[in-house]
């Protein structure tokens, strides 16, 4: 089983080489000129500002495989950012305890999720719906109106742990990536999600806590989300209730490219953030395409679609056993 | 001491009492069956021993010891597993997966140990003789050795009892053997069984002692030595059945309602000729993939016919669809009642109102309706609260009474059953053979597709065999044995049960 | 064939039919980039136009248009950062929040791309050159446009945006000209943050709460965008608003509006383009502000600047 997992990550990332490979070789520079896409702070670039949709991402990828949905990344990402970034500047707490109180933000976000998905038993896309309002409408009470400036209160050439500033996000990403993939994959708490999104009664029947289950992935969904709105507001220095509009979309559609079934019981965290690096790498070259910048969403819609219906047909070839 | 012991145990949903003072102890190592017929109780009696329900009144006791079981972990704990009907499979898992699925190995801090797993479960798979790689994904197995992987998962516990629930529904008669063989070797190792099933035939060939229920009640525990299928089905039923020789009918064939000639459509069938006779009854027999619903749905329009005729009273007709056919009393009861004969979101009034509505091209359930289904519930036995309720509310075999009976309202010319008494408990298949035995003696020509073979014989005039799509032989039922019939049917010698 | 095998069947296929035979022309092709403040401004689309036309009569010059697609200081950071690892020649941006991109305009010329700002100013940057109006005198004269339509007495309203240098500016300008005239008061200063729907809204709920409002001065071109954002002003009171765009010349006729700044809007594409070839020839603006002059249009000379737009427009100036 591990074996199959590896082989839809491969060709995700199959599917990532290529597309820079494309890109590569479509926006060759004239003569003497340096590369405008392989270059290595485009590169870092591209990585920087996918880590944000990546970070959640990761979040919900588990969600779906456990067989939900999360409307409220978005939402939680713009609260978080506002809630670290105005303690931090307009509080003046230390940067230590604003990003703590980001966190539980999205803990909280997360943990309400987790009340009206399984107790109150509210099917998942009306529950996050609801936090996502109230969400975003939090972020907008607290700014009212107006925006925290993280960058002018942090000392210029700041950074966390020897990294530059801009490394920050992609390390914290990728580290995220393989200590949730770890977990999924090979203790019993990722079997567990697994179970039941695979198949809900027969989880219940083999005696799978799924209340438990469907809390803890919410929960952790809502935290990564913080920690995404966080990394934004201390990255790029804004924190702002109308940030992350829309990201929602994007990040169910990078674990989905990445794997994830909506059906639930399929996916991987990898593959959910190398979607987002698929769909990064778009947004990046698409508009250095002279003529093709409005082409960008519907580029991205059609990727999508492709994608999973090669998807659809790839596996049902493979039920002839 | 008996490993398990129901003792006056009463639950009630509401108003409706499910079990009332039901009593049975199964000992250590026997194989006991529990019959009855649908809402007589089994299936809430099984769901107090796996934990799910708690009983009103009553207790059970496990090993002599009381034992209030608060869910599926508990039950397991008392090394009690469970074969259910459904398939409990996850499909998006690998068969080890699957098997150590909530009691996985694990190591410090909820580790898997997958490569242990995945050696035990290669073990287990070699003893139940199924050739799978334990690193196969669920949904590519085929359906009958997903039944298998939940005995796996059983014996993966290292139960002491195992409970299963109508597990032969989906299988063929091989994989059932194989099933059984499974069993048996199960009962070698002192595992005690409990068995839950229509089928009196398989109770028969597992079990030392059978418990019957009907209406929430135990009505008694025979042995299965000195005990004929009848007795058994006398204390299911409560009343007297008819014998199962064919009772009176109008005998000599009539008119020719239906015939077909070389009926072809591949790749289902070949080459089919077959007619029948108001008031005859033709039997349609042939095992799993014989071709026999596929025929049926092409004569009333619901596939097209590569080659060959079909005549209804003389006259070649082709329809174009169903509703079609039904409009020339042509009517096919479908297999499958649950998506292709009842709606589940209407009430039974506008069930039964529909085909009619169909054919005449009206759509309402009005006041003459709901007399009109009253009327039809009362006829036909139907246990139904009120002709205002779901299908949903009803047991199996009153769902397929509600079927049946829609039909039999627009008094068909002729009448193409398909599996017509698949699922349902004895006493409503008595009721549904009685039923199709009045529409032919009323002049209908029927024509009954089954593969329980008892069945076929005790009601057609006539049976045809398919084998493969094509028809394989006709012989008169009047005298004809089991086995000659078999033989015709089976693939390859040896095949059949 | 497995996954893997179809996605690199698939990539070859759309490589061999790409229809691009050799790589994008070659040759010292200019690319500058020019970043509005949002792509959904009307206003800014004239910088486009100026821009393009002045890259054609060079000839060896491309241009990038590339906007957030609403007013979002953040897309427009990452926009700039992106412009800058492209390593395009040249960047001339309009600034919705000249303090925050500083610092990365900074960069951008460390890594030897010029940038030029127009319309909305990063004063604290190393920016090689500003193009755009004296916000502050523009500020003034609006202040002292709308002292005189009151006869020296009355209440005015303000509209504006927070954040963006150049609006601050006028905003500055408009209350100083309005200090020496002691009977006339500010009753309020509306932020509507770059959105011209708000303006409307806010005209309605202002008009409302001050319905003997003397006049509604806007530093942006907000309420001239649509024909309708005006709609809830009451006869008596005046309107005095930046921008001269269509359809403002038509509310200005139909006397919705009494006076109109017109800025350089052709210019500001134009004329950056311009500064930036400059540049990199070698050739660096003799002063970092380049004013561009206002316009100021009433009633009386509305036609004559009308003519002259349509020329403008036309292409030929």
């Amino acid at each position: 089983m591990s074996r199959l997992r590896t082989m839809r990550e491969l060709s995700t990332l199959a599917i990532l080489a290529i597309e820079i490979a494309f890109f590569t070789w479509y926006l060759w520079p004239g003569p003497g000129r340096p590369h405008p896409f392989l270059n290595a702070a485009n590169l870092l670039l591209i990585l920087k500002y996918s880590s944000i949709y990546g970070i959640a991402a990761i979040g919900a990828a588990i969600v779906i495989i456990a067989g939900g949905i999360d409307l409220a990344p978005g939402a939680v990402i713009a609260l978080a950012g506002v809630v670290s970034g105005g303690l931090f500047v307009s509080a003046h707490w230390s940067l230590g305890a604003s990003v703590a109180a980001g966190l539980a933000s999205g803990l909280a976000c997360g943990g309400l999720t987790a009340v009206l998905v399984v107790p109150a038993r509210l099917p998942p896309f009306i529950a996050t719906l609801g936090v996502m309002g109230i969400a975003r409408g939090a972020a907008f009470i607290l700014t009212e109106g107006r925006f925290f400036d993280v960058s002018g209160a942090l000392p210029p050439g700041w950074h966390v742990a020897g990294l530059p500033l801009d490394w920050t996000a992609p390390v914290l990403m990728a580290a995220l990536a393989l200590i949730f993939q770890i977990l999924m994959t090979r203790f019993e708490w990722g079997r567990a999600v697994f179970a039941v999104g695979g198949n809900e009664m027969a989880a219940r029947f083999s005696g799978v806590s799924v209340g438990l289950v469907q809390a803890s992935v919410y929960t952790i969904a809502g935290v990564l989300s913080a920690v995404s709105g966080v990394a934004l507001a201390v990255v790029q220095g804004q924190g702002k209730a109308d940030l992350a509009m829309g990201y929602e979309l994007d990040i169910i559609a990078s674990a989905v490219v990445g794997g994830a079934s909506l059906s639930g019981g399929r996916g991987s965290v990898v593959g959910a953030v190398l979607g987002t690096l698929i769909f990064g790498v778009l947004r990046n070259a698409l508009p250095q395409i002279p003529g093709a910048t409005f082409y960008d969403r519907l580029i991205v819609g059609l990727v999508v679609i492709v994608i999973v219906v090669m998807d659809q047909v790839l596996m049902r070839k493979g039920d002839r056993v | 001491m008996p490993a398990i012991e129901f003792r006056h145990l009463s639950k009630s949903f509401g108003a409706v009492a499910a079990l009332s003072d039901v009593s049975c102890a199964i000992e250590q190592g026997e194989a006991h069956a529990i019959v009855g017929e649908n809402g007589a109780g089994k299936s809430t009696l099984l769901k107090i021993l796996a934990g799910s329900l708690q009983p009103d009144r009553g207790e059970l006791r496990l090993d002599g010891a009381p034992a209030a079981l608060r869910g599926p972990r508990e039950a397991m704990a008392h090394g009690i597993a469970f074969v259910h009907q459904e398939m409990l499979a996850f499909p998006n898992l690998s068969v080890a997966a699957n098997i150590f699925a909530g009691r996985e190995l694990t190591g410090r801090l909820g580790v898997l140990r997958d490569r242990e797993m995945r050696e035990r479960a290669r073990t287990l798979l070699a003893r139940l003789h199924v050739p799978v790689d334990p690193d196969t994904l669920v949904e590519r197995l085929p359906v009958a050795w997903r039944q298998l992987l939940q005995v796996a998962r059983a014996l993966a516990m290292e139960c002491r009892t195992l409970a299963l629930d109508e597990p032969t529904t989906s299988l063929t008669d091989a994989e059932s053997s194989h099933l059984f063989a499974v069993l048996d070797d199960l009962r070698q190792s002192g595992v005690t069984l409990i068995y839950v099933s229509h089928r009196l035939p398989e109770v028969f060939r597992l079990c030392d002692r059978i418990t019957v229920l009907r209406d929430g009640r135990s009505v008694c525990t025979l042995p299965r030595r000195g005990v004929s299928h009848d007795d058994v089905v006398k204390a299911m039923v409560g009343r007297d059945v008819p014998a199962r020789a064919a009772a009176a009918r109008s005998g000599t064939a009539g008119l020719t309602r239906l015939r077909i000639d070389r009926l072809t459509r591949r790749p289902c069938f070949e080459d089919i000729s077959l007619h029948a006779a108001a008031g005859e009854i033709v039997g349609l027999f042939g095992l799993v993939g014989a071709g026999r619903s596929e025929l049926l749905e092409t004569i009333v329009g619901l596939h097209a016919a590569d080659r060959g005729t079909i005549e209804i009273e003389g006259g070649r007709r082709r329809f174009a669809s169903p509703r079609d056919a039904a409009r020339s009393g042509v009517a096919l009861v479908p297999e499958d009642r649950q998506r292709q004969g009842l709606f589940f979101n209407l009430s039974l009034a506008a069930n039964l109102a529909v085909p009619g509505a169909e054919a005449r091209r009206a759509v309402l359930v009005g006041r003459q309706e709901r007399r009109d289904a009253e009327g039809l519930l009362a006829r036909w036995r139907i246990k139904a609260p009120s002709p205002d309720a779901l299908p949903g509310a009803l047991s199996g075999g009153n769902q397929q009474k509600v079927v049946l009976a829609k039909w039999l309202a627009l008094e068909p010319r002729v009448l193409l059953l398909d599996e017509p008494t698949k699922g349902v408990d004895v006493g409503a298949k008595y009721d549904i053979h009685a039923i199709v035995r009045e529409l032919a003696a009323r002049g209908a020509a029927c024509v009954v597709s089954s593969s329980d073979l008892p069945e076929v014989l005790a009601m057609a005039d006539r049976i045809l065999v398919m084998r493969a799509g094509r028809l394989a032989g006709e012989i008169l039922a009047a005298g004809a044995g089991e086995e000659q019939v078999m033989r015709l049917a089976a693939t390859e010698p040896g095949a059949a049960a | 064939m497995n996954r893997t095998g179809a996605i690199l069947l698939a990539a070859a296929v759309s490589l061999a039919g790409c229809g691009r035979s050799a790589p994008p022309a070659a040759g010292q092709t200019l690319r500058f980039a020019v970043i509005p403040k949002s792509l959904d401004l009307p206003v800014f689309n004239y910088a486009k136009i100026g821009a393009e036309r002045e890259a054609k009569a060079l000839g060896n010059v491309e241009v990038i248009w590339r906007g957030p697609e609403n007013a979002d200081q953040l897309r427009q950071k990452e926009i700039l950062e992106s412009f800058i690892t492209q390593r395009v020649d040249g960047i001339a941006i309009s600034a919705l929040n000249g303090e925050f991109l500083a610092s990365t305009i900074d960069r951008a010329i460390a890594a030897g791309i010029p940038v030029v700002t127009w319309d909305s100013d990063a004063p604290t940057s190393k920016r090689l050159a500003f193009y755009g109006v004296d916000d502050a005198a523009a500020g003034r004269i609006m202040g002292e446009q709308a002292a005189a339509l009151l006869g020296g007495r009355g209440t005015v309203a303000i509209i504006t945006s927070v954040g963006a240098t150049n609006l601050q500016r006028r905003l500055d300008g408009v209350r100083d000209a309005l200090s020496a005239h002691k009977d006339v008061k500010v009753v309020e200063v509306y932020d509507i943050k770059e959105d011209p729907v708000r303006c409307a809204e806010i005209i309605a709920s202002g008009t409302n709460r001050y319905p003997d409002l003397g006049a509604w001065i806007s530093v942006g071109g907000w309420p001239v965008f649509t024909r309708n954002a005006l709609n809830a002003v009451p006869p008596g009171t005046k309107v005095i608003s930046f921008d001269t765009i269509p359809p403002a010349p038509d509310l200005l006729k139909a006397g919705k509006v009494q006076v109109l700044l017109g800025q350089k809007y052709f210019g500001w594409g134009g004329e950056s383009v311009r500064l930036l070839a400059d540049i990199k020839a070698g050739k660096m603006p003799a002063s970092p502000i380049v004013d561009s002059g206002v316009d100021v249009v009433t009633a009386k000379n509305v036609d004559e600047y009308v003519r002259k737009w349509a020329e403008l427009e036309k292409g030929t100036k």
